[in-house]
């Protein structure tokens, strides 16, 4: 366990604090600070694996492996890339799917959410708070809460295995549907553990809000998917709370990646403003009124409003979200039609198609540029991570003036808490991470 | 799921060279398993792996490894030990992995009671379905190394 912050380090005006490597994101990073009379000079996080290359390494494939090979961007998000994929080139080939398709699609973003949200809430983000250097160490004070952990993550597997065909990278997506659908006895052999799972889930929510929070508040530009009567995973508009209000079409126009020096992750910006947060507290703050009237009540009872802009309380918000995701598959499962055909005819054409969806960590773009052959001519793919990457090192910036007066492993510690609160997928935003921290 | 059978675990990415070690080794082993035995491909999320083996009572890992020993070298283990060689896991690229699965089920107290785990020393963890020769060789070696033991 760690030493309580007992002591405060004698103060240094200038320093600089690396961190060679960061624990408990997904991937490699590093992190550089550079602190002069007391002000951040210098904020870097950086991502060292060479990109992935994925956008290149689907040029030339046929449009159908396109939800295959995507969902290996990410071993915790597979759903999000390759549904993102899939609904791209329905986009491109003009494909409408049936109401009872788009159901299970829902069902199978709930598992997803179930599962990645619980084990970065318990297993990644908790034991920052509580005071432990990982889930291990936890779990010897805490056996119980650690065991409820992975019986709740299991149910969100169980989710995607059973619609997903494999809980780790789903085989049974398809463009236009699914290769084979579930039927009604098989979704109603998971209700009772669903139910318990949102019975867990508002355990976890209530247990995340006993945590203590830093007073740190944010002015996000918050950008999410928003549907007119759903809270979002797969469809909707692109709106900010800033004023964006466009179709994924239109991505390119308004946000654009640029390449800089210190990480090989790209960043990206607002092309007329800057930098943005997507992930949670974003979908938060733009959809709460589509949030289910148990989770608003939660949401009340541990003292959340309508919008939040701490970071450090994302792990709350990540609670009511597990809610969330429970009492949408229950009410799927409760209202399921077995689909008459489990996809729709899909007939290739030379086609451009585009696509947003709510991965846990945010928002994920993909286009894709397919021949009259089927065959993918260009891709871009554009993660959550890589959409925070700059609002992390504005996070940063502003945080630790506050706390550089610590010792220089609770400084490190606490930047490094401050990087989790995105539950940033570093794999996914190229890739692996390291984390380097410095004191000059 | 039936406790009382063995239950070998493949891990790796099969589009990440040869990180597929693991994968391909569970799929040879499965065409010619006898009965009694179950085989699971995984990705290598450590919470799952919890999940798949506590209760039972013999379970066999196969994952590629990067220690810096030759390419194609076989590391074997078994855990509960002694010494876990973390460091050579660390390029896991999720979040929660293998070695720390082990510890987090032994502090729970459900690890099987028999946990042998194969590490194949890879080449390369580029993008691409291609797996290097040295490692084609070691993936047959544990496969027959492994059918020994089940």
């Amino acid at each position: 366990m760690r030493k309580p912050l007992e002591k405060k380090a004698k103060q240094m005006k200038n320093k600089t604090i690396k961190v060679d490597y960061l624990a408990r994101v997904e991937g490699e990073g590093a992190l550089y600070i550079k602190i002069k009379n007391n002000e951040v000079s210098e904020v870097e996080l950086r991502i060292f694996e060479p990109p992935r290359f994925f956008e290149a390494f689907l040029r030339g494939r046929p449009y159908q492996e396109a939800p295959d090979i995507t969902a290996r961007i990410c071993g915790i998000c597979p759903v999000a890339y390759q549904m993102s994929a899939v609904h791209a080139m329905e986009n491109a080939f003009g494909v409408t799917i049936s109401p009872e398709i788009k159901e299970l699609r829902r069902l199978l973003y709930c598992g997803e959410w179930i599962e990645s949200h619980t084990l970065h809430l318990y297993m990644l983000h908790a034991p920052d708070f509580l005071g432990y250097d990982d889930v291990v160490q936890m779990s010897k004070d805490h056996p119980e809460i650690v065991k409820k952990a992975l019986k709740l993550k299991k149910i969100g597997n169980d989710i995607m295995n059973l619609v997903g065909g494999r809980e780790i990278h789903p085989i049974n997506v398809k463009v236009g549907g699914f290769f084979k659908v579930p039927t009604r006895k098989d979704l109603m052999k998971m209700y009772d553990d669903i139910n318990w799972a949102r019975d867990a889930a508002v355990e976890t929510a209530r247990f995340a809000a006993t945590l203590k929070f830093p007073e740190f508040v944010q002015d996000y530009e918050c950008v999410s998917l928003v549907h007119p009567f759903e809270y979002p995973f797969n469809e909707g508009r692109i709106m900010s709370n800033k004023g964006i209000d466009i179709l994924p079409e239109q991505y390119d126009f308004h946000f654009r990646e640029e390449h800089v020096e210190h990480s090989h992750a790209l960043h990206s910006r607002i092309r007329e403003r800057d930098n943005y947060l997507v992930g949670p507290i974003a979908r938060y703050n733009l959809n709460y009124d589509k949030l289910t009237p148990l989770c608003k009540e939660i949401a009340e009872e541990v003292g959340l409003s309508s919008e939040c802009y701490n970071p450090f309380k994302s792990i709350i918000i990540r609670g009511i979200e597990t809610i969330y995701s429970c009492e949408e598959a229950l009410r799927i499962i409760e209202s399921y039609r077995m689909p008459d055909s489990p996809a729709v005819k899909v007939e290739p054409s030379e086609a451009t198609g585009y696509a947003c969806t709510e991965a846990p960590r945010g928002m994920i773009y993909h286009r894709y540029r397919v021949n009259s052959e089927g065959l993918i001519e260009d891709a871009k793919i554009v993660p959550p991570t890589s959409q925070n990457q700059r609002t992390i090192e504005n996070d940063l910036r502003t945080f630790v003036p506050s706390i550089v007066d610590l010792p220089e492993k609770e400084l490190i510690w606490k930047c490094e808490q401050v990087i989790r609160n995105y539950d940033p997928c570093i794999s996914c935003a190229t890739h692996f991470l390291k984390l380097d921290i410095h004191r000059e | 799921m039936d406790n009382s059978k063995t239950l070998v675990i493949g891990i790796g990415n099969e589009y990440r060279g040869d990180d597929a070690a693991g994968l391909l080794a569970a799929r040879r082993i499965r065409d010619n398993a006898p009965k009694g035995i179950e085989v699971i491909e995984n990705s290598g999320d450590g919470a799952d792996l919890i999940a798949m083996w506590a209760g039972r009572s013999k379970v066999v890992l196969i994952d590629a490894v990067l220690s810096g020993s030759p390419a194609g070298t076989i590391h074997k283990f078994t855990a509960p030990g002694p010494v876990l060689p973390s460091e050579i896991y660390k390029f896991s690229s999720h979040l929660f992995s293998v070695t720390q699965a082990i510890y987090l089920s032994a502090s729970l107290g459900n690890l099987p009671q028999e946990l042998t785990i194969y590490g194949i020393e890879a080449a390369s963890f580029d993008s691409g379905t291609q797996i290097s020769a040295e490692v084609e060789t070691a993936i047959n070696n544990v496969v027959q190394s492994v059918s020994q033991i089940i």
